[in-house]
C-alpha cells in the first residue's frame, strides 16, 4: 500500500515539476500555428511574416498549418480541442472571433475558450464604385444612391463586407439619407471584385487587398476608408469620420490565441514575442504595402478587444437581420 | 505590323528574363516537381505550391514564381497521366482522359495514348501562350464583360453540350447528371447564407469537394471493382520506345480536334469564371458529336486525348492572367501564386504588367520553356510510366488508395475529407454495379452549382426581368447557340430513328 501510495506521489510530484520545467524551457520543440484561412490570404501572409520573427527569436520553429473550411470554424475549433501545452496555437481573424459567434451555434466560445496572446493588426474597408458611375466623390455618391437603386456587391451573407454595407446603410439611415441599395452576395472576394471592376455590380465595400491594384488603375474610384486613421497606401482617400459619418468605423483584424488551460508563462513569453515581431520594419513593410494597418495588443489587451469586438459585430448581425436562428 | 513588334519586343524581353541559367533551373524544378507530385492520384498542384510557398521567401522573385506556375502545369499534365494508364484521374480535370485513354491503356495502347497526350498539350500550350502574348492585356478586358448573366448563359450551354459525353444510355447519364448537380448544393447558400443539406455538420458548409468527389467515384470505386474481380486482365503491354509512337492513322485523326481543343481552350482560359474543366469535357463532346463514328468514343478513340489535352494546356496561360493583370485570382492555387507576389513586395494588380514588365513577360516565356522541358521530360519516361502496369495490382492499388487519402486530407488539411472520400467511392461502387456513369456525374457537380449561383445572381442584377438575357448581346448570342445545339441534337437523333439503345 505504501509503496502504491510512493509511486503515486512521486508520479504526481514528477509531472508537476515536468510541468513547471517545461513552462520554463519553453519552447522544446517546434509550435504549430493554425490558420483558419487558405494560404496565400491576407491573413495567412501577416501570420507568415511574424511567424518567421517568432521563430527566430524563441529559437523554435512555428509550422503553420492551414486549415479553412466553414469560415475559420473548423480550423479555430480544431485549436480549442488541443492540448493547452503552448504547442497548439490558432490566429482567428475577426470573422472567426467575433461574427460567426453571433451568425450560429458554435462548439467554441472565443473568451471561454481561448487565451488570447496578441493582435496582429488587420484592415479596414474602402468604399469603392465603378468609374463609369461618373462619381469621384461621398457627396456624389450619396446623391446618387438616394436618387436611384445602387447595386451593391459583397463577398458573401455574413462576411464582413456585407456587415460594413449594412453599417454604412444603418449610419446614413440615421443621418437621414434614405437608401436603396441591392444587396448582391458574391461567393468570395475575387468575384465581388471583377464584377465591379466589370461594372456588373457598380458598388463594394471591401477590405483593401484585392482594391489598392484597381484602385491605382482607375478601375475603382474609392471614397471613404472605415477606420478612424487613412491608409498609408492610399493617403488621398478620406475617412468616414472626416466626411462627417463617424459611425462607419468597422476594421477587420487578425490576432493570434492559445486553447485556454495555455500556462500563463508561455502565454507571456509567446506575446512578448508576437509583439517584437509585429514592431519589425519588415513586418510594416508588408502590411503598408497590401493596405493593412498594424495595431497590436498583448496579451490582456487582446482579451477586452476580443469581448469589445463580439458586440460591436453582434449589433451589426442583428442589424443585417442575419441572428441564430 | 505594329502589333507584331510589340510581340517581338515583349518575347524577347520575356526570354530574355526566362533563359538565365537560375530561372530555368526554377522553372525544370517546378515542372518537375509538379509532374511527380500530378501523378499520384489526389496530390496536385495545390499541396506542391502550399509546401512550396516559404521556401520561396528565400528565392528571387521572377525565379520562385516560374517554379511555382512550373509546379502548376507540370501536376496538370501529370494528372493525365494517371487517368490513361489507371482510369484514376490524378485532378478532377483530368477526368475527361479516362473515357479514353484508359480504354486505350486496356488495349495495349497506352504508351501511344500517353505520347499523343504529350504531343497535344504541348501544341495547345504553344498555341495558347502565342495568343496570350498577343492579346494578353485584350484577354483582361473580355474577361470583365463577362458578368454573371453570361456565365450564367456559357454554363447552360456548357451543360447541354456535355449531358451525352457519357457512354451508355443518354436517360442514365442525365439522371446521373441530376444527382450532381443536387450533391453540389450542399453547402452554404449564397444568396440567403443558410446552410443546404448539412445535418449540421460544419464541414459540409463549404460543400463537398470537387478533388474529393472526384477521387472516390475514380480512384476507391476502381479499387473496390478490382477486389471484386480477383486478378484483372490488361492487355499486353509493349515497353520499348519505338512502340509508344503513334500511327500514321492516330497523327491523321489527331490533327484536327488538336486544332479545336487549342482555340476552344484559349477562349475559355480566360474567363476566369469557368475554371474545374468545363472547357476540356465540352473539347470532347465536341469531337464526338461532329466525328463521322462517334460510337468509337469512350472505346479507346485517340481524338478524345488530343482535344481534350490541347484545350486544356491552352487554357492554362489563360488562368494565369486575370491573376497577373487584374490582381484576383481564378482558384486557390492561383490565391496562392499572388500570395508569393505579395510575399516579394509586388502589390497585384493591373500595374504590374507595366511596372514589372522583365518579371510578366519572363513569367509568360517560362509558361513556354516549361512546356518544352515537359516534352524533354516526358517522351523518355513514357516507358517508365507504362512499367507501371506491371506492378501487380495488389500491391499498386493499396499504394494509390493511400495516396488518394492523404491527397483529400491535404484539401482541408481535414481527416473528415477522408470520410467523404470513402462516401463517394462507395456511391461509385453502386453506381457502376448498376451501370451508371461517373463522368455525367461529375460534370453535373462542376457546372450545376455555378449554374445556379450566376442565374440567382443575375435575376438579382436584372431586377428579376428574364428578359435582360434576350437584349444584351453575348447572353442573346450564347443562348442561340444553346437552341440550335438542342434543335440539332433533335433533329439528328430524328434522322437516325435505327440507332441502338440502351435502356
Amino acid at each position: 500500500m505504501t509503496n502504491r501510495k510512493v509511486v503515486t506521489a512521486s508520479i504526481a510530484a514528477a509531472i508537476t515539476i515536468a510541468g513547471a520545467v517545461q513552462a520554463q524551457d519553453y519552447p522544446t520543440q517546434s509550435i504549430d500555428v493554425i490558420v483558419p484561412t487558405s494560404a496565400g490570404g491576407l491573413t495567412d501572409l501577416l501570420v507568415r511574416t511574424a511567424a518567421q520573427h517568432m521563430s527566430e527569436e524563441l529559437g523554435q520553429p512555428l509550422v503553420i498549418e492551414n486549415r479553412p473550411g466553414a469560415g475559420t470554424v473548423v480550423g479555430i475549433t480544431a485549436a480549442m480541442k488541443a492540448d493547452p501545452n503552448g504547442y497548439t496555437l490558432v490566429t482567428p481573424p475577426a470573422s472567426g472571433f467575433s461574427i460567426n459567434p453571433n451568425l450560429r451555434d458554435l462548439e467554441y466560445d472565443p473568451v471561454a475558450d481561448f487565451e488570447g496572446i496578441c493582435l496582429m493588426g488587420g484592415a479596414p474597408s474602402i468604399l469603392v464604385v465603378n468609374p463609369e458611375l461618373g462619381i469621384t466623390n461621398f457627396e456624389e455618391f450619396l446623391a446618387k444612391a438616394t436618387a436611384d437603386e445602387l447595386l451593391f456587391a459583397s463577398a458573401g451573407p455574413g462576411t464582413p463586407s456585407h456587415l460594413v454595407q449594412e453599417l454604412l446603410k444603418i449610419e446614413l439611415d440615421k443621418g437621414g439619407v434614405e437608401t436603396d441599395f441591392v444587396h448582391v452576395p458574391y461567393k468570395g472576394t475575387a468575384q465581388a471584385v471583377t464584377d465591379a471592376i466589370g461594372g456588373h455590380a457598380q458598388v463594394l465595400f471591401e477590405s483593401p487587398g484585392p482594391l489598392i491594384g484597381g484602385i491605382k488603375a482607375g478601375q475603382l474610384v474609392p471614397l471613404g476608408v472605415s477606420s478612424p486613421k487613412r491608409l498609408a497606401a492610399l493617403p488621398d482617400v478620406p475617412t468616414f469620420a472626416e466626411l462627417g459619418y463617424p459611425g462607419v468605423e468597422l476594421i477587420g483584424w487578425v490576432g493570434m490565441a492559445a486553447p485556454k488551460g495555455t500556462p500563463k508563462e508561455i502565454i507571456d513569453t509567446l506575446g512578448a514575442a508576437c509583439l517584437n515581431a509585429t514592431s519589425t520594419p519588415e513586418y510594416a513593410k508588408m502590411a503598408e504595402d497590401n493596405g493593412l494597418q498594424v495595431f497590436t495588443a498583448g496579451p490582456a489587451e487582446f482579451d477586452t478587444w476580443i469581448a469589445d469586438q463580439i458586440q460591436h459585430y453582434g449589433a451589426l448581425v442583428e442589424a443585417a437581420g442575419l441572428e441564430k436562428e | 505590323m505594329d502589333i507584331f513588334t510589340t510581340l517581338y519586343g515583349n518575347l524577347a524581353l520575356g526570354f530574355g528574363e526566362a533563359l538565365t541559367l537560375s530561372n530555368m533551373w526554377y522553372c525544370l524544378l517546378g515542372v518537375f516537381l509538379g509532374c511527380m507530385v500530378g501523378v499520384l492520384p489526389g496530390l496536385g498542384s495545390l499541396i506542391a505550391i502550399s509546401l512550396l510557398l516559404p521556401i520561396t521567401f528565400h528565392i528571387p522573385t521572377s525565379g520562385a514564381l516560374m517554379m511555382l506556375a512550373g509546379v502548376y502545369f507540370g501536376s496538370d499534365y501529370g494528372g493525365g497521366t494517371s487517368s490513361i494508364l489507371l482510369g484514376v484521374p490524378g485532378h478532377a480535370a483530368a477526368a475527361v482522359d479516362v473515357l479514353d485513354g484508359y480504354p486505350m491503356t486496356q488495349q495495349g495502347r497506352g504508351g501511344i495514348a500517353l505520347f499523343m497526350k504529350c504531343v497535344a498539350s504541348f501544341f495547345g500550350a504553344t498555341v495558347g501562350i502565342l495568343l496570350l502574348a498577343l492579346l494578353a492585356p485584350a484577354l483582361a478586358s473580355v474577361a470583365l464583360k463577362f458578368g454573371p448573366g453570361e456565365y450564367a448563359a456559357l454554363l447552360l450551354l456548357g451543360l447541354i453540350a456535355s449531358a451525352t459525353v457519357g457512354q451508355g444510355s443518354p436517360l442514365k447519364g442525365i439522371a446521373v447528371m441530376l444527382v450532381g448537380i443536387l450533391i453540389g448544393t450542399i453547402g452554404l447558400d449564397i444568396s440567403s447564407g443558410l446552410p443546404r443539406f448539412t445535418f449540421g455538420i460544419s464541414e459540409l458548409e463549404d460543400g463537398v469537394n470537387l478533388a474529393v468527389l472526384a477521387l472516390g467515384l475514380f480512384a476507391i470505386t476502381e479499387l473496390v471493382k478490382s477486389c471484386g474481380q480477383g486478378r484483372k486482365k490488361v492487355a499486353e503491354q509493349k515497353f520499348g520506345l519505338r512502340d509508344q509512337l503513334p500511327t500514321r492513322e492516330d497523327w491523321r485523326r489527331s490533327v484536327g480536334p488538336m486544332l479545336r481543343g487549342s482555340g476552344l481552350g484559349a477562349t475559355f482560359g480566360a474567363l476566369p469564371g469557368t475554371s474545374g474543366g468545363l472547357a476540356t469535357f465540352l473539347a470532347y463532346s465536341i469531337e464526338k458529336r461532329i466525328s463521322r463514328n462517334p460510337e468509337r468514343f469512350g472505346k479507346g478513340a485517340i481524338e478524345g486525348i488530343a482535344a481534350p489535352e490541347a484545350c486544356n494546356n491552352a487554357g492554362i496561360g489563360g488562368a494565369f492572367i486575370p491573376t497577373l493583370t487584374l490582381g484576383i485570382p481564378g482558384d486557390p492555387i492561383m490565391a496562392l501564386l499572388l500570395g508569393a507576389m505579395m510575399m516579394q513586395g509586388i502589390v497585384p494588380g493591373p500595374q504590374v504588367v507595366t511596372e514589372y514588365p522583365d518579371l510578366f513577360w519572363g513569367l509568360i516565356a517560362s509558361f513556354w520553356i516549361g512546356n518544352v522541358l515537359l516534352v524533354i521530360l516526358n517522351i523518355p519516361l513514357i516507358g517508365l510510366w507504362v512499367r507501371i502496369l506491371a506492378i501487380p495490382y495488389s500491391l499498386l492499388f493499396p499504394a494509390i488508395v493511400m495516396f488518394t487519402c492523404i491527397g483529400a486530407y491535404s484539401v482541408h488539411n481535414n481527416v473528415f475529407d477522408v470520410l467523404v472520400l470513402s462516401i463517394c467511392g462507395l456511391i461509385g461502387y453502386l453506381m457502376l454495379q448498376l451501370r451508371f456513369e461517373a463522368i455525367p456525374l461529375l460534370l453535373g457537380f462542376i457546372l450545376g452549382p455555378s449554374l445556379e449561383e450566376n442565374f440567382t445572381r443575375s435575376m438579382t442584377i436584372y431586377r428579376g426581368d428574364f428578359t435582360t438575357y434576350f437584349e444584351r448581346p453575348i447572353t442573346a448570342s450564347i443562348l442561340l447557340v444553346t437552341l440550335a445545339l438542342v434543335v440539332w441534337t433533335f433533329w439528328m437523333a430524328s434522322r437516325k430513328p435505327s440507332r441502338p439503345q440502351e435502356a
